[in-house]
Parts: C-alpha cells; structure tokens; sequence
C-alpha cells in the first residue's frame, strides 16, 4: 500500500527512530538524573517538559504515555511501581516511577549532539 | 469545566480504550491514569490555578491524546494477539511437524504407484513384465495407503497410526541412490515412533 501511497510509508515510523517527544523526554531525564534525581513519574516529566518550554502544555496523557512505553520497550527507561506503604503514607495513588537506563542516557546523548535542545531554561546555562 | 468532571471523563475514556487488552496492561495503564489525574489536581491546589482553568488543561490532555491512546490500544492489542498466537502455533508444530515428511513419503509412494501402472515407468528401466508391474504397482498403492489410514487415525489411535505410517515409509527407504525420499523416509517414521510415545491415550466414552 505504502508504494501507491507515498505518505504512509513516510508516516511509518523506523523502529529505533525516537521521535521529538520521545527524544525530549529522554534528555529530561537526563538533567534529572544529573540534578540528582533519577526516577520520576509521568506527570513530573510532564511539568519538567512544560517548565523546560520543550512543549507549551503539559504532554497529553497518550502521547506522554505512549512515549514513555516506546521508551521502556527500546530499553531507554525502564518503570517499577512505587511501594505501595509509601503512597498510603502519603494518601495518594500508586506512582510508576521511571530511571533512564545507561542506553538511554547514551542515546540522550548522543540525540542532544545531532539536534541541541531548544532554548535552556535562564539559570540553568552550562557555566 | 470542573476538574472533576475532567478527571471523570478521563477515566472514563481510559477505561474504554483499554477494554479487551491484557488485564495488567489495562491495570497498569488506568493506575498511571489515576496517579497523573491526582498528581496533577495536588499541583493545581498548590499553585492556586482556578479550578476550571485546571479542569479544561486536564480535558485538553485527554482529548489531545485520543490518536496516541488509540495507536496504543492498537499495538497493545496486535501484541496480546500475537502472544497469545504464538504458543498454540508452538505446540502445533512441536507435535505435527512429522505429518510433513508422511505426507511426502505418501505422495512419493502414490507417484511410484502410478509410474508403475502407466508407460512412465518405462523411463526407470522396471522389469517390463505386466503381472509385476501390477504386483509393484499394488505394493506401493498399499504403502500410500497405510500412510494416509495413519495419518487418519493419528489422534484416535495414536500407536496403530504410527505403525501404519512406518510401514508406509519403509519401502521408501530402500531407494537409497534417490537421497531425498529415504531421508523424509526416516523423518517420518522418527516422527511416527515420536507420536506413538507422546500422543495422549484416546478416552474412552464412560459406560
């Protein structure tokens, strides 16, 4: 089908290929992972992305989600749900808290040397 | 909007699209849901947002996804397919791969059978003598025969299935200078003499 209709075959994605958003949640949990925290749930990594000015709102639920699955099954994060204790200590439900893993900051990486990320936050420059 | 009507709509619309997925998976996904709508009412309360302000960014999150949670369902769906595919195709080819070289040797058989009994023959330089073409011709019709009576009877009567097709196969393995009909030969009847041992006995109907 994709050789009569050219577009779908270029709106088929190439298994490895991150796109933008994939790509933006990875560097974002890189600078987490630098500042010292390495695990974060989607909904912070949602904020993080809206306050780095990477997306204007926060990330719609399926497509922060959807991102965060094609992250965990390349094998660039990986996910454990929270102790249970935990979030019934805190009142609140279960988070699926996220860490990239060594690819994942490699490819981090190696994504911010082919395309740097938009425009850093002020204060937060390299010195 | 209120935020709650937002929250509801959401659960609402992640609890359809992951109808008929895998139950972890739809488990997963809805306790993810849960944590973000809370996660994100908690930051609305601590940044004084207005609550209606908060309601709609929560309904534009949802209804901006929709296209990213329907290629999800999609893949979640086409995986639990495939999954759940793969294990019975496993099984099949675990206790049928056998019927291939069987099927082969019958044909073999069925096809030296009629080389025999027409002017064909004449081209495998046979003793030319009718009544022994007759006699070659019927030895292998029978040898097609059993392999097809075994393949028949293989999940009723599992050790008579397996005899018959081992002496379907065994002339075939006489035709040694042929190479490939005496190799499937021996596949068939390893396979048949695996069946014999693995099949389950046939139960029988209670009095």
């Amino acid at each position: 089908m994709g050789r009569y209709l050219p577009i779908l075959a270029r709106m088929r994605r190439k298994k490895g290929v991150l796109i933008p958003i994939e790509a933006a949640i990875l560097r974002c949990a890189v600078d987490l992972q630098r500042r010292g925290e390495p695990e974060f749930h989607g909904f912070f990594i949602a904020k993080e992305l809206r306050d780095r000015d990477e997306a204007r709102r926060l990330t719609a639920h399926g497509t922060l989600y959807k991102a965060l699955d094609r992250l965990e099954k390349a094998g660039l994060v990986q996910s454990r749900w929270e102790d249970p204790e935990t979030a019934a200590s805190e009142r609140r439900p279960r988070r699926r808290l996220y860490q990239v893993t060594g690819l994942g900051e490699r490819v981090a990486t190696e994504s911010l040397r082919v395309s740097p990320s938009p425009r850093p936050k002020p204060g937060l420059e390299p010195a | 909007v209120r935020i709650e009507l937002a929250s509801a709509v959401t659960r609402s619309w992640v609890r359809l699209y992951t109808r008929r997925i895998d139950a972890d998976v739809r488990a997963s996904r809805i306790a993810e849901i849960e944590s973000d709508l809370w996660e994100h009412r908690r930051e609305t309360e601590e940044a004084g947002t207005d609550p209606s302000d908060a309601g709609l960014q929560v309904l534009a999150r949802c209804l901006a996804g929709m296209p990213a949670d329907l290629a999800w369902r999609s893949g979640a769906a086409r995986r639990a397919r495939s999954s759940r595919r793969r294990e019975p195709m496993n099984d099949l080819i675990r206790r049928s791969w056998w019927l291939v070289p069987a099927v082969l040797v019958g044909l073999f058989d069925v096809m030296l059978f009629l080389a025999q009994l027409t002017h064909f023959f004449g081209l495998m330089e046979f003793e030319p003598r009718v009544g022994t073409r007759l006699a070659a011709s019927a030895a292998w019709l029978l040898f097609a025969v059993c392999i097809a009576a075994g393949l028949a009877l293989r999940d009723r009567r599992p050790q008579r299935a397996g005899v018959l097709v081992i002496v379907g196969s065994v002339p075939a393995l006489l035709l040694v200078w042929m190479v490939v009909p005496p190799l499937l030969g021996v596949a068939a009847i390893v396979g048949a003499i695996y069946h014999m041992t693995t099949a389950p006995s046939p139960t029988r109907a209670p009095a």
